[in-house]
């Protein structure tokens, strides 16, 4: 299989996911406390639905694979601009 | 600065709910990230069979310079460029940017529409490689070729439209093929379910895809699924369209180079050949998902439902949340077209005035019922069960409020 980066902030490859599920993540938190998905720039953005696809067809539950939660600050930001508040 | 309604997203529903509160005598404020106002609407041209003889032609970019000239006729002010990082209290909007670190406002109205989702395929991160969304902006708004040769993957309503709009602006498109089939990366749409749901979408708006595709391609429609999807190869505007071919690969050193189609079964099942397709740029398209990071943070439930495009804010049919003075409207709450968006973005207003003890000029009823009619006239419906999926948000939102 040809291995590719799914998560593009942080530089992770599908290989690692899959060995974040192997190992026994079940959620898109665990696989981001793992290998740091859904920790760049983006918060997930572009990953999150992908990571979520790929728990939900590897684990199959009748429920959707939890998210992650959005956090303050939800874009990127300078400190200055958080001082200034 | 201290608006009556701060709103996120300047997009048809955001623009369109300024506009209505704003005229019926409140403050209003629209912040977004774009330099531009008018959100997806500044990509869109095209064709609406359904709307009056005078209106035909549907140009987003038109529609959105008509918004934002009326909403700043009516005082409302526009940020635009400008990112919102946090929302919080009732209500504080922080934002980075601009010259305002923030603003406050007694609501706050959530429209902030939807992203594009991405299609993993290996070689994805190469430069060449660009959402389907991204070539229509290129193409319709800042008239940039993306490439000089495209390979398109993802055959839906909207890469179609993408494609005649690419080829219309004198862009070679190599050809259109399916997404990698059931890859580790979820369950993509196999020859049958795309075929399928082209047809759904061919019955629901002929006029639309026969300007688009011509008359030929349409009537293929039917006999590809009778035939078991013998025709493997359908050819629009004669870039042909590979329903039984999906994309394995994209290679190059440096920049996309060639892209590795496989020949796949009806259902989906890898069929051995495998071919090497020279072009310099690849563009995906795997639908749009709603953006609901605020909502989240201002404290909104979430709920998942696939058949609204993913997960969304709970929400009551007039556009108002459990969270006191938190409103939202547009994608955020569904993947639906810019109409369907602005009749929210007036039903949400019609909402938020009487929420302030206002008169509005369109009751809330009234709104409501021009959502509906917008939903049954829209001319590309995204996601075939969009009315299921409203109805079950509407059954979970009346469970929520018995229980108080």
């Amino acid at each position: 299989m040809d291995d590719m980066i799914i998560c593009r902030c942080e530089g992770v490859y599908l290989s690692d996911i899959l060995k974040a599920i192997e190992e026994g993540a079940s959620s898109v938190p665990g696989i981001k406390k793992r290998v740091r998905a859904g920790m760049g720039y983006c918060q997930g953005r572009v990953c999150q639905p992908v990571i979520r696809d790929m728990l939900e067809s590897k684990t199959g539950g009748e429920k959707m694979p939890p998210q992650q939660r959005a956090q303050t600050p939800v874009r990127p930001v300078l400190l200055d601009d958080m001082i200034r508040r | 600065m201290k608006v009556d309604v701060a709103i996120i997203g300047a997009g048809p529903a955001g623009l369109t709910a300024a506009v209505e509160i704003a005229r019926n005598g409140l403050s209003a404020a629209v912040i977004d990230e774009y330099y531009r106002p008018g959100g997806r609407l500044l990509g869109q041209y095209y064709e609406d069979p359904y709307a009056p003889a005078d209106q035909r032609t549907w140009d987003g970019k038109k529609e959105a310079d008509q918004l934002e000239e009326k909403a700043r006729s009516l005082g409302v002010h526009i940020f635009m460029n400008v990112t919102v990082w946090a929302v919080s209290g009732k209500w504080r909007v922080d934002m980075a940017g601009g010259d305002l670190p923030a603003i406050t406002s007694n609501v706050l109205l959530l429209a902030t529409g939807s992203v594009e989702k991405a299609l993993p395929v290996p070689g994805w991160t190469l430069p060449g490689v660009i959402s389907v969304g991204a070539a229509q902006t290129f193409t319709n708004l800042h008239h940039v070729a993306v490439g000089k040769k495209v390979m398109m993957a993802g055959i839906d309503p909207l890469s179609l439209s993408v494609m005649i709009e690419l080829k219309n602006a004198g862009v070679h498109v190599a050809g259109m093929a399916l997404p990698p089939m059931s890859s580790v990366t979820g369950k993509n749409k196999t020859p049958l379910q795309t075929v399928e749901r082209l047809q759904d979408v061919a019955g629901l708006a002929p006029n639309l895809l026969v300007r688009k595709l011509g008359k030929f391609a349409l009537k293929r429609f039917p006999k590809l699924t009778a035939s078991g999807l013998r025709f493997n190869l359908l050819k629009v505007n004669n870039v042909p369209i590979h329903l039984r071919k999906a994309i394995v690969k994209i290679e190059g050193e440096k920049n996309v180079e060639a892209v590795t189609l496989q020949s796949v079964s009806v259902d989906g099942k890898p069929a051995g050949k495998t071919e090497s397709v020279e072009v310099d740029t690849v563009c995906l398209s795997n639908g749009l998902y709603p953006l609901i990071d605020l909502a989240q943070t201002a404290g909104c439930r979430l709920v998942d439902m696939p058949e609204l495009g993913g997960t969304v804010p709970l929400h009551g049919p007039d556009m108002t949340t459990k969270v006191s003075g938190l409103f939202v409207a547009g994608n955020i709450t569904g993947i639906e077209g810019a109409k369907v968006a602005m009749a929210q973005g007036r039903l949400a207003a019609a909402s938020i005035l009487q929420s302030l003890g206002k008169q509005a000029a369109i009751t809330v009823d009234e709104a409501m019922t021009e959502v509906t009619n917008a939903r049954e006239k829209a001319p590309l419906r995204f996601l075939p069960d969009i009315e299921e999926g409203r109805i079950k948000m509407n059954k979970i939102w009346e469970a929520e409020s018995a229980h108080g």
